[in-house]
């Protein structure tokens, strides 16, 4: 149940879920930069970036309800941006009374906001794409033959293997907290705000001394195995044709958005 | 400077016989005290032969994990003496001890750390150097031996205890040991598992050292019973004469089943 909340992977028989991982990968982080190279307030060619990303979507059998209500949950951190309506020099458009201070918004802040709000906007569905068509191992080892170092890659690969093992000690943690919580009488129970904070305290470091020891049993399991301090794996993945034509493909189209972008402007 | 080692006996000959009567493993007088004093081997000594299956019982505390750690070389005392197949246990032949040790930890997710089911059964073979076509081969064999022939592409994560514990002997395997070290084997699985991992121990044709509490599987499956309690050993001989000895067994909190 939790698993399926944290893993994105949608498995479906697509050509975009069929593409090596490594296309994948450098495809999503030309399109984010891409996105943000495009200058402010060229609205026709964010338009035109989103249909391609929805086309995309399209074709690896993904809904567009799915794509966008994922989207949405990276929008708070965008609004972070808002200061710049009022920090920009333009035209002043509105002003506002707070006590002593005047501060006033500009329609040049206005537009750097609402371009940078469509940008990051455009960026998380890229991201949600790339996670909803490739599983994890394969986009590790994208990384990794992508020459990310190594010591990167191996702490995110054990992340994603102890994140499910973690939360589930979390559950049981939480799940024998709930079950000693018992009330005696009628009224308020559970101590003091302290109290509980101290309760939760034991518990984080209870899960940080069980993962420390983890790591510990981990670490010889890998010894066990022969581990010598260098990580060794195999690449299962090789470019075949039509990698290269998508590669390709999708390299035109950013640079056509691209100079879209500038002229149109 | 390199290390040049004689040619390591193996347990079987190269048209896989084994060879009953080498020592696959023989350890003398060891001695072992965690960094916070707790000591937890006086003196242990024992010898196992190729092709025998020996179950090593014993209360919580009793030094079974601790013996089976220095199998490997993971936990090194420095008293008393190791020999796997003859190599005495020491930091140049590790790497070879290691790959002749095949260790099974009690829970699976210590020993499942890739994401994927074939990643973890290829680390062993990856890491001791061999050729890309000879580890696929030794995967695919590896799962077919455990019955998992299907899971090679499965998320570690999303496997049942059964599953794991499965996948995690194929782990080693895959390495192609001489003698297959396990701690707690049984230890939570439900019964049908219990029974399929029992089924497996029997028919896989490797020497056998499992540290358990399951005295029905040692009554089945080890033909020899070694008891262990505070850091010694108390019993060594068939099981079928030790589980006879209600005395001993009461003695050292065993119970017969």
């Amino acid at each position: 149940m939790l698993h399926n909340a944290l893993d994105r992977y949608r498995d479906r028989t697509s050509p975009i879920h069929d593409l090596d991982p490594r296309v994948k990968v450098v495809v999503t982080l030309l399109a984010i930069l891409s996105v943000l190279l495009l200058p402010d307030g060229a609205w026709g060619t964010y338009f035109l970036t989103w249909c391609a990303v929805l086309a995309v979507a399209l074709v690896a059998q993904l809904r567009i309800g799915f794509v966008l209500s994922r989207s949405l949950v990276a929008l708070p951190f965008a609004l972070v941006a808002i200061t710049l309506v009022f920090t920009l020099p333009g035209r002043t458009l509105f002003t506002l009374h707070l006590g002593v201070w005047e501060i006033s918004a500009s329609d040049a802040g206005l537009v750097r906001f609402l371009s940078v709000l469509a940008r990051s906007w455009l960026s998380v569905q890229m991201a949600i794409l790339l996670g909803a068509t490739t599983r994890i191992p394969d986009l590790l080892h994208a990384l990794r033959h992508l020459r990310m170092p190594a010591l990167l890659v191996t702490i995110l690969s054990f992340m994603v293997r102890y994140l499910f093992v973690l939360v589930d000690e979390v559950t049981r943690l939480l799940r024998a907290r709930q079950a000693r919580s018992a009330c005696s009488t009628q009224g308020k129970t559970g101590g003091s705000l302290l109290w509980r904070a101290r309760v939760a305290g034991n518990m984080t470091g209870q899960l940080f001394l069980r993962s420390l020891e983890r790591s510990d049993r981990i670490y010889n399991a890998m010894l066990a195995r022969g581990f010598r301090g260098q990580y060794v794996t195999i690449n299962p993945h090789c470019m075949r044709r039509r990698d290269w034509m998508a590669l390709g493909l999708a390299i035109g189209v950013l640079m056509m958005v691209q100079w879209l972008g500038r002229t149109l402007s | 400077m390199p290390v040049i080692h004689e040619p390591m006996a193996r347990c079987e000959d190269g048209w896989g016989r084994t060879a009953p009567d080498t020592l696959a493993l023989e350890v003398e007088g060891l001695h072992f005290a965690y960094p916070d004093g707790h000591v937890a081997l006086r003196g242990v000594s024992l010898q196992v032969r190729c092709g025998e299956k020996v179950a090593l019982v014993g209360p919580n505390g009793a030094g079974k994990s601790t013996l089976l750690l220095h199998l490997n070389g993971l936990l090194n005392s420095g008293q008393g003496n190791i020999r796997v197949m003859g190599m005495p246990v020491t930091a140049p032949n590790l790497p070879f001890i290691r790959a002749r040790v095949g260790l099974v930890f009690q829970n699976p997710d210590d020993q499942l750390f890739s994401p994927t089911v074939y990643e973890d059964v290829a680390f062993g073979p990856l890491h001791m150097g061999l050729p890309e076509e000879e580890v696929h081969r030794r995967v695919t064999q590896a799962l077919a031996q455990v019955g998992m022939a299907h899971y090679a592409d499965r998320l570690s994560y999303h496997l049942s205890m059964g599953e794991k514990k499965r996948i995690a002997i194929a782990t080693v395997l895959s390495m192609h040991p001489d003698i297959l070290v396990l701690d707690e084997p049984s230890a939570g699985l439900d019964p049908r598992a219990r029974r399929g991992l029992i089924n497996l121990l029997r028919v896989l044709p490797i020497t056998m050292l499992a540290s358990t509490h399951d005295m029905g599987m040692v009554r089945e499956l080890f033909p020899r019973m070694i008891i262990m309690d505070e850091g010694r050993i108390v019993a060594d001989g068939p099981t079928a004469d030790l589980l006879e000895q209600s005395d001993l067994l009461e003695a050292h909190g065993l119970e017969k089943m």
